[in-house]
């Protein structure tokens, strides 16, 4: 008879688990960071005397920091102005143009993507970066009077905008094919010639999905941490995050300077995000797929081969060129090049590297790490994600729309500032999660909780709520209808979900970088060591082993899974 | 009595979606909620399902209480069997329509044998014998639904409910699964409620009908009192009655519209309070030619053609008369048609003047 009772209970037991379980993951390191940025101590640290202070915050009137503000806003927003250059010209000429061979121009708009971004600053350090840069050889050799610089701001900048190009692509590119050709038609029919159709039909519509892809880029670029680690530490060019990762690792270090600078970077990102929502305003143009064909191809004439080159330039220049110098990195016996010939010289070539990198235990051990890291990960977050997407979507318990701005939330906290965070969560706990792969684990599930739980969520909402309240009115029990009906249904959304969670954990580094000890390494933390090692042959071998797997399951997981990576 | 329903009350939020119904349903019969959009009908179906969980009343089946505020009783969903067959179909992609149909009786615990009997029987009943084997999500519509019927046929349930079952088919479709549905519906003598916006089929399926509006049943009856006989005008104009005017007794059987210079004779007595309409359906008025001394007895209008439809029995036309009055009639397919811009008469018989309460 109290049936009801029984239910609210259990209900109210299920939200406040999930509750805690999202607290735990984004509140309280976050909560963590703020309490530290107000203190001389970090909290918990064993250090007795903690007072409050606003030194940290005063701090960050220094000119170094100024000088990083500056650059992390140039660095961000020149990136996304050439992302957005590329990422839109590859987009209208694949959706509007008729240009040759449209599947290869699709492929170079979303390839780049496939690169970790460590591997990509890392291999256009050793393409660019002085007089043994092997662009700079090549140039040297055929005279050409042109040096180019990766270390530097440039080098950065053109580093975002070229990798980061797939994000604006992908947007506009649905946004395209997404306005109908009638409503060009329409207009046409209407008596507006082609120019004033594109300004005041076409692009209107698109609007939203430009100005939003280049928030994102921004905010994206104003976070990440990898290119300027690579190609602006060495030389002394710093953006926010650098300066963040450099207070931390100073000695001695300076923790709380370094929360006060995160919630600094965390302001910047979220007036950013604000803007794109404000934008976006509920459209979300990734989700929704182009239906493509009916539109009539605009004729480039003559032009058509020249675009083509232009995407095959870019193709080269951002997949091709670093592959070649990976191969040329990892195939090389000995470092000292003398000058571009000696570049293609096959005596001076051995698998030596190669193999060393492969049966090195470093490589082993970190390959474990990742696999056992990213599986467990994918396991824990299926059911969290899937729970989460549950509630939100299907239940009437009161606050599950907290649960969502939860889920949502880390999108919004840059990499860097949540693994400080986490770190300081657990370093301390009195379970034993510091040091061990679990603390992966929990970063990961933290940064990942927004791309998975949205993948789910989307598959749960695909799901028509009949097709559960049939079963149970059918006399299936709710547990009952969501093993039979709903669990099976969106099977295909929790393993795509899953999947994801084992690539973008391979291809973390960022929040690893400040939580691995030296047994829990993984692949890209392995790949950043020798980095800073010099040891440029290992480095090379690695990415070209490392950028293989990732190629290879991204592709998998778009072919078979149709995974959103 | 079959089902029993009282004071039953819903809201989400703010928003009021049942506000005290009362319905019973007798033995065997089939019940329709008709109704527009959000005026509580879908919502008072799922109560009866528990699908929902209403706030206040009591809901009885076969006698039984499955749901009670006063005695705190909810009986869960699955254990009321009860069968529903939902607009979108509901039926499981990923199961085969022979799995789809044996889903209760697997819920059941049904043997083997018997399970599948009756899953058979259930599909010829509906007309999809060899079809078990089929992924349920290679039918067509009319198939789907189909399904769906035989799914809630095979569990033998105490009441059918049915949510708008053929507002997703196209329209043969629609009247060919209604007559079957019915036919089914009555042979086996399941009591059922069946919820609909759609007039004609609200009055073609069922024995009763209760209209709702903004959560309250506001009239119930047989279908052919309800056509005959709208409580207010507003439920004549969801009937389809589509010349509705605003009128005042004039006095001796006679009223007269609101701001138009035409006064016609009514069968119904004259209300001596409150404020009413005047309910005419298109069907009713005849169209004549301009100066034609023909026809039936009543009231004679003046007007223009202004439209006019061809709608294969009948052709629907607007005249509009030189006060500014649109009506809308139905003329003959046979004879000589009606032009547009034509002047022609109407007439107005006195026993198709229905006076309604204005509201």
């Amino acid at each position: 008879m109290s049936r009801s009772l029984f239910q609210t209970i259990g209900g109210l037991g299920l939200m406040s688990l999930l509750l805690a379980i999202l607290v735990v993951l984004v509140v309280v390191p976050f909560g963590m960071l703020i309490y530290a940025s107000f203190l001389t101590a970090v909290p918990f640290s064993g250090e007795r005397d903690l007072a409050f202070t606003l030194a940290n915050y005063a701090d960050l009137w220094s000119a170094d920091l100024g000088r990083a503000c500056v650059n992390t806003l140039i660095v961000s927003l020149g990136g996304s102005a050439m992302a957005m250059a590329i990422g839109c010209s590859l987009a209208w000429l694949a959706a509007r143009t008729d240009v040759p061979g449209k599947s290869l121009v699709h492929l170079a708009g979303v390839m780049p993507l496939f690169m970790s971004l460590l591997v990509a600053a890392v291999t256009w350090s050793l393409l660019g970066s002085g007089r043994s840069g092997y662009l700079n050889l090549i140039f040297d050799y055929i005279g050409l009077p042109l040096r180019i610089q990766m270390q530097s701001l440039t080098g950065i900048t053109f580093v975002h905008g070229l990798y980061y190009a797939p994000y604006p692509y992908i947007f506009l590119y649905s946004a395209l094919t997404l306005v109908n050709a009638d409503m060009e038609e329409a207009a046409a029919v209407h008596g507006g010639t082609m120019a004033r159709n594109l300004r005041r039909v076409t692009f209107p519509l698109v609007k939203p999905a430009l100005i939003g892809s280049f928030l994102l880029c921004a905010v994206l670029m104003a976070e990440d941490f990898p290119v300027p680690q690579i190609l602006g530490a060495p030389v002394g060019i710093e953006t926010l995050s650098i300066s963040i990762y450099k207070l931390m690792s100073v000695v001695p270090a300076k923790p709380t300077q370094a929360a006060a600078a995160s919630i600094l970077l965390t302001g910047i990102v979220f007036v950013l995000i604000f803007f794109q929502r404000l934008v976006l305003a509920g459209r979300d143009y990734r989700t929704l797929t182009g239906k493509g064909a009916q539109v009539r191809p605009i004729r480039l004439g003559r032009w058509r081969w020249v675009a083509f080159g232009l995407v095959g330039f870019y193709a080269f220049v951002a997949v091709g060129l670093p592959m070649a110098a990976l191969l040329q990195g990892s195939l090389r016996s000995n470092l000292f090049i003398r000058d571009a010939a000696a570049l293609f010289d096959t005596s001076q070539m051995s698998l030596v590297h190669l193999k060393a990198a492969i049966f090195s235990s470093a490589f082993h051990e970190s390959l474990y790490n990742s696999v056992i890291a990213g599986v467990t990960t994918a396991a824990l977050g299926s059911v969290l994600f899937f729970t989460l997407s549950y509630v939100v979507n299907r239940s009437t318990l009161p606050g599950r729309q907290m649960l969502e701005y939860l889920a949502m939330t880390p999108l919004a906290v840059p990499a860097l500032v949540m693994g400080l965070g986490i770190l300081w969560t657990w370093v301390r706990a009195p379970l034993p999660v510091y040091g061990t792969i679990a603390i992966l684990v929990i970063a990961f599930l933290t940064r990942f909780l927004p791309q998975g739980y949205r993948t789910v969520s989307s598959s749960i909402r695909q799901v028509h709520d009949d097709l559960e309240s049939a079963a149970m009115v059918a006399g299936a029990t709710r547990r009952r209808a969501i093993q039979t009906i709903t669990m099976p249904l969106v099977r295909g959304g929790v393993v795509a979900s899953a999947f994801l969670m084992v690539v973008l954990g391979l291809r973390e580094l960022t929040a690893s970088l400040l939580l691995y000890t030296t047994k829990t390494r993984v692949l890209s933390i392995v790949i950043y060591e020798q980095y800073v090692n010099g040891n440029w042959a290992q480095v090379s071998a690695l990415s070209l082993i490392y950028t293989s797997l990732l190629v290879i399951l991204t592709l998998a997981g778009r072919r078979f899974l149709r995974a959103q990576l | 009595m079959s089902i029993q329903i009282a004071g039953l009350k819903k809201s989400y939020g703010d928003q009021r979606a049942v506000d005290g119904v009362d319905i019973e349903v007798a033995d065997g019969g089939m019940l329709v909620l008709l109704g527009p959009s959000g005026c509580g009908k879908t919502t008072t179906m799922r109560c009866i399902a528990g699908l929902e969980e209403p706030h206040e009343g009591e809901i009885r089946i076969k006698g039984k209480p499955v749901f009670s505020r006063a005695y705190n009783i909810n009986v869960a969903v699955h254990e009321r069997r009860i069968g529903m067959v939902f607009q979108s179909y509901a039926i499981w992609p990923h199961m085969t329509v022979q799995e789809n149909v044996a889903y209760p009786l697997d819920m059941m615990g049904t043997p083997r044998a018997e399970k599948e009997q009756r899953v058979r029987e259930a599909l010829s009943l509906v007309g999809l014998e060899g079809f078990g084997e089929r992924g349920a999500s290679y039918l067509s519509g009319g198939q789907m639904q189909r399904v769906a019927l035989a799914r809630s046929l095979v569990m033998r349930p105490s009441v059918l409910l049915f949510d708008e079952p053929l507002s997703n088919l196209d329209a043969r479709l629609r009247d060919h699964l209604r007559v079957q549905l019915r036919e089914l519906q009555t042979r086996f003598g399941i009591t059922s409620v069946y919820v609909t916006h759609d007039q004609r089929e609200a009055l073609a399926i069922a024995d009763e009908v209760a209209v709702m509006q903004k959560g309250k049943v506001v009239q119930r009856g047989d279908p052919v009192s309800i056509y005959r006989r709208p409580l207010s005008s507003s439920i004549a104009d969801f009937l389809g009655y589509s010349n509705i005017f605003d009128a005042h007794a004039q006095g001796e059987g006679r009223v007269a519209l609101d701001g138009h210079d035409t006064a016609l004779a009514t069968l119904d007595p004259l209300p001596t309070d409150g404020a009413f309409s005047v309910c005419v359906r298109p069907e009713d008025i005849h169209v004549l030619p301009e100066g034609a001394a023909d026809g039936p007895a009543g009231e004679r209008i003046a007007g223009e053609v202004t439209l006019v439809s061809f709608m294969g029995s009948f052709h629907q036309c607007r005249i509009r008369t030189p006060s500014g009055a649109v009506w809308e009639a139905h003329a003959p397919a046979v004879g000589r048609p009606i032009r547009l811009g034509e002047r022609v008469q109407l007439i107005l018989p006195p026993a198709a003047v229905l006076l309604a309460p204005r509201r």
